[in-house]
């Protein structure tokens, strides 16, 4: 028996009208497992339920002052709460200082890891500016996209940032409280990640492997780390350049107590931090 | 059986060629093992009705990477039936493409792949015959489906030859661990007194690792029967499963009797693991379940070289795909072949495996808003095509 793709075309049809189940300005947008197939722009309060998509060619606009809830729903019993919102298309989430965007969890009592991630997913020239991103398992994960993460909070997330293959340029964020800051798996892509503040992360920055000088890591104030500023992962083979960063200490014994690489565990690659700064970098954070 | 001198093949005995020890001697069961009998003939059948259809073990078997005709999977409850030689059940003999399959209940089963030159019955293995004791058994099948189970598979090089030590107080058990025939080195040789913890617990004695020669030399052994085997972790690491690149041996005729003022000599032929060349080969066949359609760039040319590939689990990242293509043909076409019906993510991209780098073609299935499709047993979906860019380009 044979099915032309007829029948998976009419499921994509019917996948279309699951849009927003209110629209009102006055009321919360809400969507529960939902697919966004044109141009949306977000403002107000938006309720997510479950994994909501913007599909490609498709640009969802988040205004400022908007604020996303992630409801609770854990169907798997993994412990992290479903909700997920998924860009394939492209991503404008552009706050202003006074008028921050917030992705966070819509308990009454929130936890880390209420809800899984905002991810972009093969977008071009995703803007992400002015949000704030708590309680989440990931605040962003971008992956082979090109993008612009700038002065927005992480805070009280499993991970704040995490991306792969991605040119991703991530300035003057406050990166706090989280467990991992930055976990990263470039495999040669161009990043840029600096003039950001990291502090009371487990671990600042966890390379899991396959990252190398592709990825432009200066003038970042790493702080406060309870774990490892630095903790490459067992498949971190690769040397990386950390210099010109400040480690909260001019003593190079300190700041590398603080990194657990090649030192520590042969098979890993180095962390390079010579030189590094002598005192902690001006307007980092955010501005 | 009587020592004879230095090197000189003595008794030339294969266990079991006289009859199998005591412990494994297929007589009959003693009268208050009956009911036990009972009792796992009724789990037996209880679990035979409650599994779906569809369920078993499939794989091929190899040899230094070539497929083995003629080798048939035996599947056992216990080890003490491995030992026993009294399997549930015995595959058809391999075909051309070296692939076997058995359907069996859920459950956990200790494989076997022999070739014996006696036939199919099992039994007890001579000179020249082929025989793989899989490492990871017992494997547990999971219901609904064939586990794959790829053996590489060693052939009984020599038998095993004692000779008189002057030590009268204990005994030596010495050899050669070889792979592809050829002396291996840094392989731990060891020794178990029981079968019981399926050998992954402490050995009784573990060899250094081999040196050039592969050569490996217990002495000062209590007289006993010891079970022999051998790993060499291709990490370094020496726990969790085995992985590619790791090598592996169960010797052929274990247990191996060691006697006081004797050395015991064997040529211990191991394996290295291949399981995912024989989980590739299982992922082309034919089931009569697939999904095709063409990869094509954005300007609709086909895309040669790249895969498709079928996730059961939507985030599609962060693991292999369940199910791969072979790389597509130069008019773009692909097939995916599905051990049974269901719904799949589908996506493609130029490598298997890792995460996609820089360049690479990446595309998911844009159909549906998920990239799924869904499509039931013995089903044919075509027309599932594919728009690929490449990655940052």
């Amino acid at each position: 028996m044979r099915i032309r793709s007829f029948f998976g075309q009419a499921l994509f049809l019917s996948c279309v009208l699951a849009v927003p189940s209110s629209s009102h300005a006055d009321r919360p947008l809400r969507y529960d497992h939902g697919y966004i197939t044109q141009d949306t722009t977000w403002s107000g309060t938006v309720i997510l339920r479950g994994q909501t998509v913007v599909k490609r060619g498709c640009t969802l606009t988040i205004l400022p002052g908007t604020v996303v809830k992630f409801e609770w729903v854990d169907e798997d019993g993994d412990e992290i709460g479903d909700g997920e919102l998924t860009v394939e298309g492209r991503l404008v989430a552009r706050g202003t200082k006074e008028r921050f965007i917030t992705f966070t969890s819509a308990r009454e009592n929130p936890r880390m890891k209420d809800w899984t991630f905002v991810q972009i997913s093969v977008n071009k020239d995703a803007v992400v500016e002015y949000c704030r991103f708590e309680y989440g398992f990931t605040g962003v994960q971008v992956h082979y996209s090109t993008a612009t993460i700038r002065n927005c909070l992480f805070r009280n997330n499993f991970e704040g940032i995490r991306f792969s293959t991605t040119d991703v340029r991530i300035e003057n964020n406050d990166i706090v409280d989280n467990y991992y800051g930055i976990r990263c798996e470039a495999h040669g892509s161009r990043t840029v990640i600096t003039k950001n503040r990291f502090s009371g992360n487990e671990f600042a920055f966890f390379p899991v492997q396959r990252n190398w000088d592709s990825v432009t890591i200066h003038e970042n104030n790493f702080e406060g780390s309870t774990g490892y500023d630095v903790k490459f992962g067992i498949n971190q083979k690769q040397d990386m350049d950390f210099t010109k960063n400040w480690w909260g200490t001019s003593d190079p014994r300190e700041i590398a107590a603080k990194i657990y690489d090649g030192e520590r565990e042969a098979t890993l690659g180095r962390v390079r931090f010579v030189p590094f700064l002598a005192e902690r970098v001006e307007g980092c954070g955010i501005r | 059986m009587r020592p004879i001198a230095r090197w000189v093949v003595a008794a030339m005995v294969l266990w079991g060629v006289f009859g199998a020890p005591g412990a494994f001697s297929l007589g009959a069961e003693p009268p208050e093992a009956a009911g036990e009998a009972e009792k796992a003939r009724r789990l037996d059948e209880k679990m035979a009705a409650e599994t779906p259809p569809g369920t078993g073990f499939e794989g091929i078997v190899v040899r230094e990477g070539e497929v083995i005709v003629g080798a048939r999977v035996y599947a056992y409850r216990t080890f003490a039936d491995v030992m026993a030689h009294r399997p549930v059940t015995v595959s058809a003999p391999t075909i051309e493409d070296g692939s076997w399959k058995l359907d069996l209940p859920r459950g956990k089963y200790f494989l076997l792949a022999k070739r014996r030159k006696a036939g199919a019955k099992d039994g007890p293995l001579a000179v020249g015959d082929d025989f793989a004791y899989h490492g990871s058994n017992p494997i547990t099948i999971a219901p609904g489906k064939y586990t794959h189970v790829g053996f590489s598979i060693a052939t009984l090089e020599s038998e095993t030859a004692y000779e008189e030590i002057p030590d009268k107080a204990s005994g030596v058990l010495a050899g050669v661990v070889t792979l592809k025939g050829k002396p291996v080195e840094g392989v731990n040789v060891l020794l178990y007194l029981e079968d019981t913890h399926d050998f992954r617990g402490m050995a009784f004695s573990s060899s250094p690792p081999t040196r050039a020669d592969g050569m490996f030399r217990f002495d000062f052994l209590p007289a006993a029967d010891y079970y022999v085997l051998a790993r060499k972790r291709a990490t370094g690491k020496g726990a969790g499963p085995l992985a590619d690149g790791d090598i592996f041996g169960f010797y052929v005729v274990n247990p191996v009797p060691v006697k006081a003022g004797s050395a015991t000599r064997i040529r211990f032929g191991v394996i290295s693991k291949a399981g995912e060349i024989g989980k590739e080969d299982s992922l082309f066949r034919d089931t009569g379940t697939y999904v095709t359609g063409k990869i094509l760039d954005r300007d609709g040319k086909p895309v040669k070289g790249v895969y498709a590939f079928a996730y059961t689990d939507k985030s599609m990242a962060n693991r292999r795909p369940d199910h791969i293509s072979r790389p597509v043909d130069a008019a773009g076409r692909y097939v995916i072949h599905l051990p049974q019906g269901g719904k799949y993510f589908i996506g493609t991209r130029s490598e298997y495996g890792d995460t996609p780098g820089p360049g690479e073609w990446y595309g998911r299935y844009e159909g549906t808003p998920d990239h799924s499709v869904r499509l039931t047993t013995g089903i044919v979906l075509e027309k599932i095509d594919m728009v690929v860019e490449r990655i940052l380009r």
